[in-house]
């Protein structure tokens, strides 16, 4: 068994972890034949699920899912752009702050709301006004909320729900519309972070950029640019 | 690879739908596929209301996936499956290293077992199952077990390992081995 066929069979049973687990997810998506690899190891293993009984879920399962369907955006973008939702001018300071706490006390695994999106930002000042953004859970990574405020050139961050690692860390981006993405701090995961934001990154911000959280070797990518995969799932940010 | 046969044909359709952006195909899949869904997850995750997060995450997000779905390259209901448990193994380790307590075993009270199991949309035909199966009994006792915990429960490397009482490069090899000689047994 060659090591990257060994690498993909492992990666198909779900029984790799730390570094070996990013760079099978990287492998993933840079590398053709090994995602084909993984997924000729799954689809071999496949039929076993069938000895599984069914079990029926609770109907308001479904009801859930039919809400959340029908207030997500299905535009044709590039595969970044899925992954990564928009800032959002909104109403209120105070729904900001009141977000940000409602935040801190989610349970990693719970969702962000989708009933009740974007909350989201809101006063106008002389300096501009402040912009938020929520992107909700996806299978990798917790609820994020992001609170810019202009005349302080600070940008508070919350994030949850994200897998501690001696590996990699989470960053964070903003991506100017047509534009490559700028980094802008490393994810802590814990409680509320405070990230003072350089010229070219507050010239950069406005209410048209996106916001994405990839998978990046510890410290962040090297180049400059993603290097992982975009986890940020991007749920309903509705204003 | 074989083609699916025709009784899969009304779901590999659907998801093909969805893949293109007719969001109604997603009640169809859902209808189809649900039960047999969460009782893969719930398998894996232990907690019912971990897994029912986890199976609302898998079709809320389907359609994304679906694009990417080849009906030339399997059984649709069998690429749903892996995708499923997929999801269900991140949320496993999220939850483990997020501190959560040791899953609680499933209550079977707890349980409803779908009443009218839909013979019609049983994984994979009869024949792939049957060629796995037949693969996996050509296993050694120690492969077979950890393939099986590995792939149903989503056991990680450290509790295989501390399951079977053995060390962990113990359990990398008859992994491993067991990986390398289901593939031959299958593609000779």
């Amino acid at each position: 068994m060659s090591e990257s066929d060994r690498l993909a069979a492992e990666h198909a049973l779900g029984l790799l972890e730390g570094e070996e687990l990013a760079e099978a997810r990287r492998r993933t998506l840079a590398d053709p034949e090994f995602a084909r690899s993984v997924a000729d190891w799954q689809a071999r293993l496949a039929p076993m699920l069938d000895d599984v009984e069914p079990v029926e879920p609770d109907p308001a399962v479904w009801s859930r899912i039919e809400a959340a369907v029908a207030v997500s955006p299905r535009s044709e973008v590039i595969q970044l752009r899925r992954s990564v939702r928009r800032w959002q001018i909104g109403t209120g300071l105070a729904a900001a702050a009141s977000v940000v706490l409602a935040l801190l006390s989610l349970r990693p695994a719970t969702p962000a709301p989708t009933v009740n999106p974007g909350l989201i930002a809101a006063s106008s000042s002389a300096e501009g006004k402040v912009l938020a953004a929520a992107l909700a859970p996806g299978p990798q990574s917790g609820p994020v909320m992001l609170v810019y405020i202009p005349s302080q050139r600070r940008m508070l961050a919350v994030g949850s729900g994200f897998a501690k690692s001696t590996a990699h860390d989470y960053q964070l981006w903003l991506i100017p519309p047509g534009s490559k993405p700028l980094p802008l701090g490393i994810l802590s995961g814990e409680g509320v972070q405070t990230m003072d934001l350089s010229k070219a990154l507050v010239q950069a911000i406005d209410h048209r950029a996106s916001i994405a959280v990839s998978l990046e070797p510890k410290g962040g990518s090297p180049t400059g640019l993603p290097t992982g995969p975009v986890l940020a799932s991007g749920k309903v940010s509705a204003t | 690879m074989t083609y699916p046969p025709d009784d899969m044909a009304p779901l590999a359709r659907a998801i093909v739908r969805l893949g293109s952006g007719d969001d109604s195909a997603l009640p169809v899949i859902y209808r189809a596929t649900s039960s047999k869904l969460f009782g893969i997850i719930l398998r894996i995750v232990g907690d019912p209301a971990e897994a029912e997060d986890v199976l609302q995450d898998v079709y809320i997000n389907l359609w994304q996936q679906a694009a990417r779905f080849d009906s030339a390259r399997g059984s649709p209901m069998g690429w749903l499956a892996t995708f499923a448990r997929n999801r269900a193994v991140d949320r496993l380790r999220r939850l483990n290293t997020a501190g959560a307590s040791k899953r609680a075993p499933m209550e079977a009270a707890d349980l409803v077992a779908d009443p009218t199991p839909d013979a019609e949309h049983q994984l994979i035909g009869a024949g792939e199952a049957n060629a796995l199966q037949r693969c996996i009994d050509t296993l050694n006792m120690h492969q077979r077990d950890a393939i099986r915990a590995a792939w149903f429960d989503g056991l990680s490397y450290p509790e295989l390992a501390e399951r079977a009482n053995v060390p962990l490069g113990t359990m990398k090899s008859w992994i491993r081995r067991g990986m390398i000689q289901l593939k031959e047994c299958l593609e000779p």
